[in-house]
């Protein structure tokens, strides 16, 4: 079993940065939540149905473990800024701008919720309402009323960032 | 800047994410090795290191008590110099350090039975808020026991070392001195170690609420 699964959750690790990228502020958080996201992967695999899809369960346990995750106070918040540089993505004409982008969507998902980025978050990965529904546990119905809100919230946010 | 172009940043983002391979097997057991346990069972492990603190701290009162025995010419009489509400007082304690273990085990246990291994985030919340709700009373109340006990212990030696004993009982104002020197230690303690426990756990038990409110709020609407 052990070996099944550090081949499953090698394969999908993406979902874990990804979850980390929305949920965490600085490098410190976000590996103590790859950490806590690991444990319980591995407390609740037993448990897991493999009638479900595996990236449908994985992304459920991720983003709870996010939501409830413990984050210790920190005097001085050390922000590190996500650029491109720092995923090695080589430089290009446009990449001023992409940097702009990218930092105007971490500010304005850090000031969502803990639900509201978990909605974002699949949204952005592309998942359809009915499977963000499962992952959330919410309605499909609600998730769409809930999507709206979000973009209208994110456009407020964004637009004020840009001022 | 539209949702288009937040897809766009996000999917740039997200390629590189897709291309990472830190996460090796061997860096996953690595990690496993280091953190096998969740918060959840942190601090379940620091209740269980509670109760056998309080167990100890109970055993150890009561041998203390037995030890300074009424009338027992082979130790030192003290409690005879000692005025009688102090003595009052630290049978009080002793009496809520049990109240305090009883309580504590049967919350744990009534918070432990109510855990199921339901994935949803409700229930991942509720069970979370529940275990911490248990181990910040029991930290409030420990904290209060204790700080009447230390109180106490102060004290003891106080009119013990002012060798007044009796004496100290009828003058009003050794007994206020000695009140007011058991309020004011023990509020300050309780209020710095209390500051501690909040500024560590408070606020994430406050977020954990909110997000609790927020899931109620949707299900009201839905």
């Amino acid at each position: 079993m052990e070996k099944e699964f550090l081949e499953i959750v090698n394969a999908n690790q993406g979902i874990i940065h990804k979850v980390c990228n929305i949920y965490c502020d600085d490098d410190d958080d976000r590996n103590d939540l790859v950490q806590e996201i690991l444990a319980q992967l591995w407390r609740s695999y037993p448990s897991f149905r493999k009638e479900a899809k595996f990236t449908t369960w994985m992304y459920k346990v991720a983003i709870n473990t996010a939501i409830t995750a413990f984050k210790k106070t920190k005097r001085k918040p050390d922000k590190t800024r996500l650029t491109y540089h720092n995923f090695q993505i080589p430089e290009d004409n446009s990449s001023q701008m992409k940097e702009e982008n990218l930092r105007l969507l971490r500010e304005a998902v850090s000031k969502l919720s803990g639900i509201e980025k978990s909605i974002i978050l699949l949204f952005l990965e592309n998942k359809g309402y009915e499977e963000i529904a499962e992952i959330t546990g919410i309605t499909q119905n609600y998730v769409r009323v809930k999507m709206n809100r979000i973009k209208k919230k994110l456009k407020i946010l964004i637009t004020a960032e840009e001022e | 800047m539209d949702i288009r172009t937040l897809q766009n940043a996000w999917n740039a983002l997200s390629a590189s994410d897709n291309e990472k391979s830190d996460l090796t097997e061997e860096k996953i057991k690595q990690l496993l090795s280091k953190r096998t346990v969740t918060l959840l069972d942190r601090i379940d492990k620091n209740i269980r290191w509670s109760v056998l603190l309080v167990t100890l701290f109970i055993i150890f009162t009561y041998i203390g008590d037995l030890l300074w025995v009424r009338g027992n010419d082979q130790f030192s009489p003290m409690i005879d110099r000692l005025p009688m509400w102090l003595v009052v007082l630290n049978h009080a304690i002793n009496f809520l350090t049990i109240l305090l273990f009883v309580l504590l085990a049967v919350n744990y246990r009534k918070a432990i039975r109510k855990c199921d291994d339901k994935s949803d985030l409700r229930s991942v919340l509720e069970r979370m808020i529940r275990i911490l709700n248990v181990y910040r009373h029991f930290f409030i109340f420990a904290l209060v026991v204790f700080m009447m006990a230390f109180a106490v212990g102060f004290l003891a030696g106080f009119y013990d070392g002012l060798n007044m004993g009796a004496e100290a009982a009828r003058n009003w104002y050794i007994d206020m001195i000695a009140i007011l020197s058991l309020l004011s230690i023990s509020i300050l303690l309780y209020l710095l170690l209390r500051w501690f426990f909040m500024r560590l756990y408070g606020n994430h038990l406050s977020k954990l609420n909110e997000t609790l409110k927020e899931l109620d709020e949707i299900d009201s609407q839905e």
